[in-house]
Formats: C-alpha cells, sequence, structure tokens
C-alpha cells in the first residue's frame, strides 16, 4: 500500500514542521485483482498439465495392453494357421480318405473324341494347359 | 552464557561443519566426478535394449499350402545367482516344463547367470511359469520353425538350427530371403518389468522375411515318396532317388529321397540321411546313358535311324575286353541297340563317334557342371575326358566311369522330351515379399543341343524299349511310355566296385511328354533296372497322370 504526506496548513503552527501524517492510498481495482488471478492461472496451469500428464500416462497404459492383446491375438492367428496347414496336409488328406474307405481307381478312364481332326486336338490341347495355368495362378495368388 | 555452554556449542558448531563439509564432498563426488558413472547405472537399470526377432518366410508349395512355417513359442530360462532355493525352484517348475526335478535343479545350482530350462515351449505354459513370479526365472520369445508335413519333401525343405538359421535345403539356401532382418527396441521399464509410459522409448521394427514358393505337387511328391519306399522295401535296396519334372518349364514337381527324415525332430539325425541325393550324390549312370550315345550317333550322321551294324560278341580294347554276355554276334539298327540295351553296339557307336564328339554332347546335355537349380551342395557330378585313356570312350558311352547326379539323368531325358532343348530345372518358382508382392523366378534357360527330329527319333526308339524291350514293367495302361532302364556298377568310395545301382528314366506320353520321372535304387535286389526300378516308374506314372491331369494322348 502506498503512502504519501498530507498538505499543510498554513498559519496555524510557527514550529519547523514535524514528519507529514500518512494515510492510505488505495489502488484501482484491476490492480488490486491481479495477483489473484495469477495465482489462481498458476493453480489452474499446474492441475492441467499434471492431469494431462496423467491422461497421457493412462493413455500410455492403455496402448501398451492394447498392444499387448494385439501380439496375442496375432500369435494366436499364427498357431490357428499352423494348425489348418497340419490338418490339411496331403499325407492326413489321403490317410483320412483311406480310412473313409475312398481309393483311387487304379485304372482311371478317359474320354476322348477320337474322330476330332488333329488341329481339333491342339486346340483341346492349348484350352486345357490354359485351364490349367489359370487355376494354378488362382491358387497362387494369396 | 558460561563458558562451559559457550565451549560446548562451539564442539557442537565444529562437528556439524565437519558433517556438513563431508557431506559437501560426498555431493560433489557424486554430482561432479562420479555423475555421469551413476547416471549410466541408474539407465542401466531403467532403459531395456530389446532386439525383435523377425519373422522368418514361410515355405510353400506350389498352391500355396505350408511346407515350413514359424509359429509363437516362448522360452524358459533362470539365472542361477538370483535363485535363492534351487530345489524348490526346481520342484515348482518340473510339472510345468514336463521335466524331472533333478536335472532341473542342477541346472539350476551352475556357476552361471544364464541356464535355458526349457526351449520352445507353448504359450499357455509359458504363461503359467511367468504367472508363477518366481525369482531368477523369466521368459522370452523363441518361435519355433513347424512343418506340417512331417517327412514329405523333408530333404528339399531342409531344417533351421537353434539360432533359427538354415542348416540344409531350401532353408539354408534361401536363409537370407526367409530368415528377413531383425529390428530393436529401446524403451524404460519398472522394477516389474512394464514399460514407463512417457520414458524413453525408441523403436525399429523387424523386417519379416519372404515367403518362398516352390514347384513341388504335394500330391504327387506324396505319391512318389509313398512308391519309392514300396521299391526300396520291396527290393531290399539300401535307398532311393527319385525326380519327376515338367520338360517343358523344367518345373521340379517332386523330388524324393529315401531313406527320408522328419524335420521337426532333428536331434542325432545322420548327416548322410538329411541330403537331397537328387542333387547331392553323383552316381555311374550305366545304360540311362545310351540315349546320349544315341543322340549324338545320330545328329553327327554316324548312323542312321534304320541302318543294320555289326555288333560282335566281344570288343578288345586296350588291356580290356567288353562282352555282350547274354547274346551272340549279330546285326542290329539303333533301335535294337537301345530295345536289347547292348553294350557292344552302343560302344561301336562311340567309336563311330570319337572321344571329342562325345565329350562335347556329354557337357551340351549337361554333365560336368551343376543344372542351375541353385540347390545346396549341389553336385556337378565328374566327367573325365573320353580320350583320358583308351578304354574310358567305351565305359563311358554305356555310362560307366562318369558321374552324375539323378537330376541329370532326368535333365538329359527331359532335353530329348522337349525335342532337343535344354531346360534348366527349376524348383523355385518365385518368393512374396513382405509388402505382399510376388516375385516370379525368370523364366528357365534353355538351350538347343540336338535337332528335333533327332530328339524325336530318339523318343521314338523309347518307346519300343518300353513297349517290347527291357522296360516292359515301366508300362501305363493307356498311355505311350518312353524310356531307359539303367543297371551300373556301384562305385562305392574307398572300395571300389561294390554292388549294383538300377535305375528307371523315362517320360509320357511319348510323342509330347508332359513329365519325365527318373528313378533310382541303390544295391536293389533284382539288380536290374527294368526289374527293380522300372514298376516304381509305373506306379508313381499312374497317379502323376491323375494328379496332373494328364491326357493320354497330350
Amino acid at each position: 500500500m502506498a503512502v504519501r504526506a498530507l498538505p499543510r496548513e498554513h498559519g496555524t503552527r510557527t514550529r519547523a514542521p514535524a514528519r507529514p501524517d500518512l494515510r492510505v492510498v488505495r489502488g484501482s481495482k484491476a490492480a488490486r485483482r491481479r495477483p489473484v488471478l495469477l495465482v489462481v492461472l498458476a493453480v489452474v496451469t499446474v492441475f492441467g498439465v499434471t492431469g494431462m500428464h496423467a491422461s497421457i500416462g493412462q493413455d500410455g497404459l492403455r496402448a501398451a495392453t492394447l498392444e499387448r492383446q494385439v501380439q496375442k491375438e496375432t500369435e494366436r492367428l499364427s498357431l490357428l494357421r499352423a494348425q489348418v496347414a497340419q490338418l490339411s496336409t496331403a499325407k492326413r488328406i489321403a490317410d483320412e480318405a483311406n480310412k473313409l474307405g475312398l481309393v483311387a481307381d487304379p485304372d482311371p478312364s478317359f474320354v476322348g473324341d477320337t474322330s476330332a481332326s488333329p488341329q481339333e486336338q491342339a486346340a483341346g490341347r492349348e484350352q486345357d494347359e490354359r485351364d490349367q495355368s489359370q487355376h494354378r495362378q488362382a491358387l497362387d495368388t494369396p | 552464557m558460561s563458558r562451559v555452554a559457550l565451549r560446548r556449542a562451539g564442539t557442537m558448531g565444529a562437528v556439524l561443519l565437519l558433517c556438513l563439509a563431508a557431506i559437501g564432498v560426498r555431493l560433489g563426488y557424486v554430482q561432479a566426478i562420479r555423475s555421469e558413472a551413476y547416471a549410466a547405472e541408474a539407465r542401466k537399470q531403467r532403459v531395456r535394449n530389446i532386439t525383435l526377432p523377425a519373422r522368418r518366410g514361410a515355405i510353400y508349395d506350389r498352391y500355396g499350402g505350408e511346407l515350413a512355417v514359424s509359429i509363437p513359442a516362448r522360452t524358459v530360462y533362470g539365472n542361477p545367482k538370483l535363485i535363492t532355493d534351487p530345489a524348490a525352484t526346481a520342484r515348482t517348475l518340473a510339472p510345468l516344463l514336463e521335466r524331472d526335478a533333478v536335472p532341473i535343479e542342477a541346472d539350476l545350482r551352475k556357476n552361471s547367470s544364464f541356464v535355458y530350462l526349457a526351449r520352445r515351449i507353448g504359450l499357455v505354459t509359458a504363461e503359467k511359469v511367468e504367472e508363477l513370479k518366481l525369482p531368477g526365472i523369466g521368459v522370452v520369445d523363441e518361435p519355433r520353425r513347424l512343418y506340417p508335413n512331417e517327412n514329405l519333401a523333408s530333404a528339399v525343405v531342409g531344417f533351421i538350427g537353434t539360432d533359427q538359421k538354415g542348416l540344409a535345403g531350401i532353408e539354408f539356401g534361401y536363409d537370407k530371403l526367409l530368415g528377413g532382418r531383425p529390428g530393436w527396441r529401446v524403451l524404460e521399464q519398472d522394477p516389474r518389468g512394464r514399460r514407463i509410459p512417457q520414458g524413453v522409448f525408441t523403436e525399429q521394427p523387424p523386417v519379416p522375411g519372404s515367403d518362398v514358393m516352390l514347384t513341388i505337387d504335394p500330391d504327387l511328391q506324396l505319391s512318389t515318396e509313398a512308391a519309392l519306399q514300396r521299391a526300396v522295401e520291396k527290393t531290399r535296396a539300401n535307398g532311393g532317388i527319385a525326380v519327376a519334372l515338367d520338360p517343358r518349364t523344367g518345373e521340379i514337381f517332386a523330388m524324393a529321397n529315401n531313406p527320408t527324415f522328419d524335420p521337426n525332430i532333428i536331434d542325432g539325425l545322420d548327416p548322410q540321411a538329411i541330403k537331397n541325393r537328387a542333387v547331392t550324390d553323383a552316381y555311374e549312370p550305366g545304360s540311362v546313358n545310351k540315349i546320349i550315345t544315341a543322340s549324338a550317333a545320330l545328329a553327327e550322321g554316324a548312323i542312321k535311324p534304320d541302318e543294320q551294324m555289326w555288333v560282335p560278341y566281344s570288343i578288345k580294347i586296350a588291356d580290356a575286353t567288353f562282352i555282350e554276355h547274354e547274346h551272340g554276334a549279330r546285326s542290329l539298327d539303333l533301335r535294337g541297340i537301345l530295345t536289347q540295351s547292348s553294350n557292344l553296339g552302343t560302344i561301336r557307336l562311340a567309336q563311330e563317334l570319337g572321344a571329342e564328339k562325345l565329350d562335347e554332347y556329354f557337357k551340351s546335355f549337361g554333365y560336368g557342371k551343376t543344372t542351375g537349380l541353385g540347390f545346396p551342395g549341389e553336385s556337378a557330378g565328374m566327367l573325365p575326358s573320353a580320350g583320358r585313356w583308351e578304354t574310358s570312350l567305351p565305359t563311358m558311352a554305356i555310362g560307366q566311369g562318369l558321374s552324375v547326379t539323378p537330376l541329370q539323368i532326368a535333365q538329359a531325358f527331359a532335353t530329348i522330351a522337349n525335342d532337343g532343348v535344354v531346360v534348366e530345372p527349376r524348383l523355385v518358382s518365385g518368393w512374396v515379399d513382405p509388402q505382399g508382392d510376388i516375385h516370379r523366378t525368370p523364366e528357365a534357360r534353355r538351350h538347343r543341343v540336338i535337332p528335333d527330329e533327332v530328339a524325336s527319333t530318339v523318343r521314338d526308339m523309347l518307346r519300343t524299349v518300353v513297349a517290347e524291350g527291357t522296360g516292359v514293367l515301366a508300362q501305363i495302361p493307356g498311355y505311350d511310355v518312353a524310356g531307359k532302364t539303367g543297371t551300373a556298377r556301384r562305385l562305392k568310395e574307398g572300395v571300389g566296385y561294390s554292388g549294383h545301382i538300377a535305375s528307371f528314366v523315362g517320360m509320357f506320353p511319348a510323342n509330347a511328354p508332359r513329365l519325365v520321372i527318373a528313378i533310382v535304387l541303390d544295391n536293389a535286389v533284382p539288380i536290374e533296372g527294368g526289374l527293380a526300378a522300372a514298376p516304381a516308374f509305373a506306379e508313381i506314372g499312374k497317379e502323376a497322370v491323375r494328379i496332373l491331369r494328364i491326357p493320354p494322348g497330350a
């Protein structure tokens, strides 16, 4: 609080001037509120930053948990794929088929058009190769 | 204040000053002199540098079926220096790890800070071990390689070691491509091993390995291995090899070795048993080699297809006498020489050709060099000059005194099947990179060796071998088969000639072959290729026409 001297009264005293009387001078309202605002702002900032840190920490933990979950699921997928591969091997399918009584014809017969000209037969062979190639490509595509 | 009090206060002040000075000195030592070391020590406790293993690529057959895959697994380890009660720890772990407590305890008492307790165990078991929170016991990721087909094409696929590096077969040959590049992660962890969310965290993800696609047809491979197994058992052979390939593209559909092995269980395997002998072992081919002498003679005009040649009962060359055991002197054309597998007829053809020409044809058919397959440990065989000794020309003409791999002999027959054009065999059709892009192996290199009419003539003569000659047991009902039998003396290292190699190599349909199959049996009884190996060829052929959908008159 600022303090200043009162104006002297003329002719009332003859002695040497004494120490002036003091009085309280009040500042403006805005000036008085400034420190309060600063304190509030500081407190809010501290709490805000702390809260944000806590939130980031929580998110980090959640991200770590999710990462672990993703890894677990990926591992489960790999194991299931391997299981499928084991169950679909050529040997297992052949064994299962044999158990069910399915056997390959030892003397397969083929139906052919003996009346076809050599050109038609060649065209048929080419078509067969194209079919097989397409079949292979379809299977090769992951 | 009295003098005593003043003295006491002074003493106390001095003690306090001394304490403060000591603290100050220590503070200076810690903060200034040893600050780096302490900071590093603290970092070491918090910051972990973890290597992230790369996923090893899979190996697929031609239809995308898995021949080798990596699956997640865990390894349990111990730090004996942190274990206070090894006996109790061993007793707790034993039922989970399916091991006796005694050896576990022995491991935990070792003077070491790291011991393996169980490697590549299941995830569930590992989780149970982790839940026990035993001091000094830890669990790490260590993927396991699985070969779902077990013995199928095992010598081709190969296997990996405990360090995840390929040791044999495609696993070894394509290790760099399959292995990928490991990554790393640096992070801060709390004392319980959890990541500190806002701590140090940098990561270089691993680059997964590429998947390799083979040309192997799993069904034909299975049939080939089964037929080979039956042939080996029936003829009481020491072992056998079979190769089936498409002569037009060089693609290998099946490559079988007997005995075979399961790559999932590699401990204690005989190193000889794991070899892919179709490419690593060379043998003297015997009479199947006569097709090269015959092709060269026809191509060079040494004989015409219908020309008759006088074949004597015996020929003396240098100090050796070559005798035709089962026949007397007679006149034969080239078809007759091949159909009856006449040694002396073939020797006479070679004499007409000369050593230099014969050498040239052997080389152009691919003898004496690797096939270009790129398989690890592939043998080039042995091709000395036919002019080296006086007896080299006649012996090499009939397939002795030189050695080839079963794949090389299959390639020579594929050349005849392919109208005189050599096509490099292929086992890898391509690979899929981690981004999923498919990279096809470049087209097989090819070059002409003999004119197409010569190849066609030889093929026609080989039909007679199967129709009415030494190879009748190789017939496939409904199909024209062309092929040649081989019965060769077996050269054993350090022993000399001991036993026999029986073989049959053939192709079908003879007019436009779609498949070449080579069968080699080691020390079979009967010793003749026509009796021991030809039936196995027919058995595989019958399955192949069904699996590959080969019509009779293709």
